[in-house]
């Protein structure tokens, strides 16, 4: 299904492969079963763009319109035994920099869907039915009628009772990890436990969190990154075959921005195997808009695995190029076998 | 002063007042699509489109002659309804007022379809609310709709870009619940 995936990028767009990691160690083996991750997008509305004095607006959205479709046309076409998920990892809309702070109407949102209707109605389309977690920059939208079914974090596999082993989640919860520390025990439990659902009350403090966790900052100049995201040893041309591991991450052999929230995750996973009875032993996130694959062993001498799926938004380079590329990433994960890619218009 | 302390005393109660109404929960706004009975919609249940057709016209204005209500025993519930409605239907039917402005965020209706707003003052000073159930719909709105109400009927009207202009193209009038009682 990997390579059905990455025929339908080929169709639409220059591909690239950023990381490559095949390993039964993964936990997630069914080769029937793909799922798909798009990481943050921050839209806004061209307005706000041109007056907030934006320097990073969305990348190539009309190319992301083509992928979604081009995603919808993968699902339906998948046989009646095959299943095909797509995520959206949060971060969709940026209310953070459309309305400089919450605001507690939620034309904001709104807004920002009227400046982008044909990637908003193809990644919304029922026939792909996109699942959306919440990311810091729209965590807001959890309170409105049309976000219900949006979420905080997916656990996989999902197709059966077996502690899950891969957990999905925005990645924001790191920065507080990192940041926030003494805070973080009240959310904690509201990400982690897979049978412990919030109060209306612990969002409104996760809320608060995300609230405190931005500060002061407009983030003209940037969100995440100042500089492009380093993505080390990406191929140079188009993939005609994967190798089982390509550019993966790991300490000792990795500058150590390429390892940020690797530890973080790491230590937040075996603590949620420990108090809730999981399997963890992969992160999915987006967040901090640096894509890569970092991998660790685990004190019990498995493999933990941190896929970071990078972003729509800034730039990123890799090893060799001359020059940064915008970020256009879009992750994968069956068969025990996870990859991501970077994309361009053709 | 004595009459210094006074208004001393009503500044300090002013900002109390101020900061536990800032504090205060924000309800969510949204608006609920209404029973069959209470719904003008065209002819198998889809809204009706716009510009208003001569027959579309007709079967809304039938319904606002039921005071917005199909099962009504009467055809002449509501005698006024001609002389209320006339203009905004007549409105409807010209492409032109259907343009709507570039930021459909503002919270006052007639900021965001001025057009409209310029033959009808139904919709004067009235809140837009871009949040819509509709418990028959497989999913939300993928494009929020933008919604006013002009006291007696909720008006949800559909909207769509064509050449990088707002226009608006599908209403679903209902009968509105009055949201409060006077007393």
């Amino acid at each position: 299904m990997h390579d059905r995936l990455l025929d339908a990028l080929l169709s639409v767009a220059k591909v690239r492969l950023v990381a490559a990691l095949r390993d039964d160690r993964l936990g997630f083996p069914s080769d029937k079963d793909l799922r798909i991750f798009i990481p943050d997008i921050h839209l806004i509305s061209e307005k706000r763009r041109r007056e907030g004095n934006f320097i990073y607006a969305s990348n190539y959205t009309d190319l992301l319109t083509t992928v979604a479709l081009k995603l919808t046309d993968l699902k339906t076409q998948a046989a009646p035994n095959e299943t095909i998920v797509v995520y959206q990892l949060g971060d969709f809309l940026d209310l953070w920099r459309e309305a400089s702070g919450a605001d507690d109407q939620l034309d904001v949102a709104a807004r920002i869907k009227d400046d982008h209707e044909e990637l908003v109605l193809a990644l919304l389309d029922d026939n792909l039915n996109s699942q959306f977690l919440l990311g810091n920059h729209d965590f807001d939208l959890y309170r409105w009628p049309d976000y219900t079914a949006w979420n905080r974090r997916y656990y996989l596999p999902d197709t059966s009772n077996a502690p899950p082993s891969v957990i999905l989640l925005h990645g924001d919860i790191f920065d507080w990890v990192e940041l926030l520390p003494d805070k973080i025990q009240d959310v904690f439990v509201f990400l982690f436990a897979p049978r412990v659902q919030p109060t209306q009350y612990k969002l409104g403090q996760m809320r608060d969190l995300v609230v405190q966790s931005h500060g002061s900052r407009s983030y003209r100049s940037y969100i995440q990154n100042s500089e492009p995201a380093t993505l080390g040893a990406v191929q140079s041309g188009e993939p005609d075959s994967v190798p089982a591991r390509w550019n993966i991450q790991a300490a000792g052999s990795s500058p150590p921005q390429n390892l940020k929230f690797l530890e973080s995750a790491y230590k937040c996973c075996v603590k949620a195997n420990a108090d809730y009875d999981m399997d963890l032993r992969v992160a999915v996130i987006g967040h901090t808009h640096h894509a890569r694959i970092a991998t660790r062993e685990t004190d019990a001498g498995g493999l933990f695995t941190l896929i970071d799926c990078g972003a729509w938004i800034e730039n990123c380079i890799a090893d060799g190029d001359a020059n940064p590329m915008p970020n256009a990433q879009i992750a994968a994960l069956c068969g025990n076998e996870a990859r991501i890619y970077q994309l361009a218009p053709r | 002063m004595e009459n210094l302390n006074r208004r001393f005393r009503l500044l300090i109660v002013a900002v109390l007042v101020l900061s536990v109404s800032a504090c205060a929960p924000k309800p969510v706004i949204f608006v609920a699509v209404r029973e069959s009975r209470f719904r003008c919609e065209g002819e198998h249940g889809e809204r009706i489109k716009l510009p208003l057709s001569p027959e579309s016209r007709e079967r809304l204005l039938k319904f606002f002659k039921n005071n917005g209500d199909n099962l009504s025993v009467s055809t002449i519930a509501d005698p006024d309804a001609e002389r209320k409605y006339r203009g905004l239907l007549d409105a409807l039917g010209d492409s032109r007022n259907l343009v709507l402005g570039d930021d459909m965020s503002k919270h006052i209706f007639c900021d965001v379809a001025a057009e409209l707003c310029r033959h009808t003052s139904l919709f004067a000073k009235r809140q837009n609310i871009r949040q819509v159930i509709d418990a028959r719909e497989k999913s939300p709105p993928k494009i929020d709709p933008i919604t006013v109400n002009d006291e007696a009927y909720w008006w949800v009207f559909s909207h769509h870009q064509v050449n990088h202009q707002n226009l608006l193209t599908e209403v679903l009038v209902m009968k509105a619940i009055p949201l409060r009682m006077k007393r």
